[in-house]
């Protein structure tokens, strides 16, 4: 399938209005001298040949004016890359205007579940099928100069935020980056994705395998994370980085299925605690992401126990992944581990007895793989990639003395499915999941999902 | 970019709906615009490549590239030279070195002999696909004799 783009576009609109002049002009030319143009290119008549010249600058200046118009739209972001802007090659082609403004984008998925009648061990689920808008998100951004850039998303989670609904509204990330014009260095402040992860980072439906993201990146690593901090990223050698300090987590939050809701989420978060994340990704080989990422700062936040005790909460997070694409083979698999000290202390502050305790360690990975089918038809945009994830997570990997571990955080699962694109930015998913648990509390699931991003 | 002492030349093509059409097919994505400037290199009176700029939407803001051209059909050179999205979503530059010597075949594509890039798929594709436009408008022009 091809696809034509048609976007307006102020300077094409220009180009437009002077190209059929140009055209006019050129029309002009073998109107007037219709043999002439023809058979002498030369005319001997000093007139015509004084008038033809005169036609042929006018052509050439309005080409030229075209192309100005058209090069000159985009702005010069990306100097760095390019470190002789004209090469050489004229006036025109070496003009670059300052072009600033709105940018506008945005991603959503529509998600089907439908569940297995029985649990794992024959018991019945009693779970119905749901079908949801859970996600819906438009991306703003706003280039102020050739310096300073803000970009932002704002997220409507599953449809509808009312009391009577499970709906949410928020703001996803909002901060400014500061480019130094280089790629070496480039600052950010404001509300930002946490660089754990694969997913945090790039959960555009299009982007990932599966109607659903991978519980290990939602469960372990609690996507989509963000907090709110200042801190650099860029390129260094063979190498991207990242390094933000940020609020810490709300230990508040913490429980015996993870840290989710730790997450503080720019929402008047709590500052007594500050933690330091970053990531480091060797980028040099194209098609080849591997890389590592830590989370780590107290979670305390001055609360204390029932006796009044204060407790740190130290809450470290350690990430390694890999994404490798090559030809239509698609590879991903990543290790995530967090730790939480005082993990007794928060069970008394947070009230949780038993099997309900927090998990002094959290750890899960998976590993998928999938082949684009349709990467052995070279005319076709379209793409259908079968694929296949193995997943294994447990929130209470470790419990602190004197507490139990819950069997039903302990799950292995497999996910099977298809993805098929029919333009690169809009895709439809379905797979199924064969979900286990050590508690034999496990459900089985059916997914299919319809999700775009442009 | 193009040998020492070549000649360049700054020249203009005005291509027809047809000619578009053909160009667009050749490449498999969006026709190339009606009025085309490009640079010319001649050593010792030779050809010795050809530049072009194309510009193209990425996301909902432009990328302009420039694409050198060998005498043989073959990329030799790939470079942004603008780009208003958000610098996160821009390859690095390792990425467009893959291109060089690429022709216009169903190896240059990101499903198959380009690799893309996790983050900035978009971007790899649309580049991708200017790349292809500028080497079907090339070889057009070449065997137009327009050149």
């Amino acid at each position: 399938m091809r696809r034509r783009r048609s976007v307006h576009n102020p300077a094409r609109d220009a180009s437009a209005a002077i190209f059929p002049l140009s055209l006019l002009l050129l029309g002009g030319l073998f109107v007037a001298f219709p043999a002439r143009a023809q058979e002498t290119p030369k005319p001997s008549d000093p007139a015509t040949a004084e008038r033809l010249k005169e036609l042929e600058q006018k052509v050439d200046v309005l080409t030229k004016e075209i192309e100005s118009l058209r090069l000159g739209e985009t702005a010069p972001a990306a100097q760095a890359q390019s470190t002789r802007p004209t090469l050489g090659l004229g006036p025109a082609a070496s003009k670059v205007y300052e072009k600033h403004g709105v940018s506008i984008g945005g991603y959503g998925e529509i998600l089907y579940q439908n569940f297995s009648g029985s649990l794992q061990d024959g018991a019945p689920s009693n779970l119905t099928p749901t079908l949801d808008v859970s996600r819906a998100v438009l991306y703003f951004g706003y280039k102020f100069d050739s310096h300073f850039v803000f970009n932002s998303e704002v997220e409507y989670e599953h449809a509808v935020t009312a009391s009577d609904k499970n709906g949410e509204t928020e703001v996803e990330f909002a901060y400014l980056d500061w480019m130094s014009g280089t790629r070496t260095f480039n600052a950010r402040a404001g509300l930002m994705l946490i660089p754990v992860g694969l997913i945090n980072q790039l959960h555009e439906p299009p982007v990932f395998l599966g109607a659903r993201r991978p519980d290990v990146e939602t469960v372990i690593v609690p996507s989509t994370w963000r907090e709110i901090g200042i801190g650099g990223w860029g390129d260094a050698g063979p190498f991207s980085y990242r390094l933000y300090v940020v609020n810490g987590l709300n230990a508040a939050g913490y429980a015996a299925g993870g840290l989710r809701e730790g997450s503080q989420e720019g929402s008047l978060a709590l500052t007594r605690s500050f933690a330091l994340t970053g990531r480091l990704d060797f980028t040099r080989l194209p098609g080849v992401l591997l890389g590592a990422s830590f989370f780590t700062g107290n979670a305390g936040q001055g609360q204390l126990t029932p006796s009044g005790e204060g407790f740190a909460a130290r809450t470290t997070f350690l990430d390694l992944h890999l994404d490798a694409k090559w030809r239509g083979a698609l590879f991903r698999a990543l290790w995530a581990q967090s730790t939480v000290g005082d993990a007794a202390a928060i069970n008394r502050t947070n009230d949780l007895v038993g099997s309900e305790s927090v998990g002094s360690r959290q750890q899960g990975w998976y590993a998928e793989v999938g082949f684009d089918v349709l990467s052995f038809v070279p005319s076709s945009r379209m793409t259908l990639i079968p694929f296949a994830r193995y997943e294994a997570w447990n929130t209470q990997a470790s419990v602190p003395d004197g507490y139990a571990r819950n069997p039903e955080n302990d799950v292995t699962q497999w996910t099977v499915g298809l993805v098929f694109k029919p333009i690169p930015q809009v895709v439809v998913k379905c797979d199924g999941q064969w979900r286990k648990n050590a508690a034999r509390t496990g459900v089985n699931q059916f997914n299919a999902a319809l999700g775009y991003e442009f | 970019m193009f040998p020492k002492g070549a000649v360049v030349t700054r020249k203009t093509a005005f291509l027809s709906e047809a000619a578009r059409g053909e160009v667009a097919r050749r490449s498999g994505g969006a026709p190339p615009p009606g009025l085309v400037a490009y640079y010319a290199a001649t050593a010792d009176g030779k050809d010795a490549g050809t530049a072009y700029f194309d510009t193209h939407v990425v996301r909902t803001l432009p990328e302009t590239i420039l694409v050198a051209v060998d005498p043989m059909g073959a990329i030799s050179r790939i470079e942004v030279l603008s780009f208003s999205e958000p610098e996160e979503y821009l390859p690095r530059g390792t990425w467009y070195g893959q291109l060089h010597g690429k022709v216009l075949s169903d190896e240059l594509s990101e499903r198959r002999g380009v690799r893309p890039v996790t983050g900035a798929t978009i971007t790899v594709r649309v580049t991708v696909e200017a790349a292809r436009r500028v080497l079907a408008l090339d070889a057009f022009l070449k065997e137009k004799g327009r050149k």
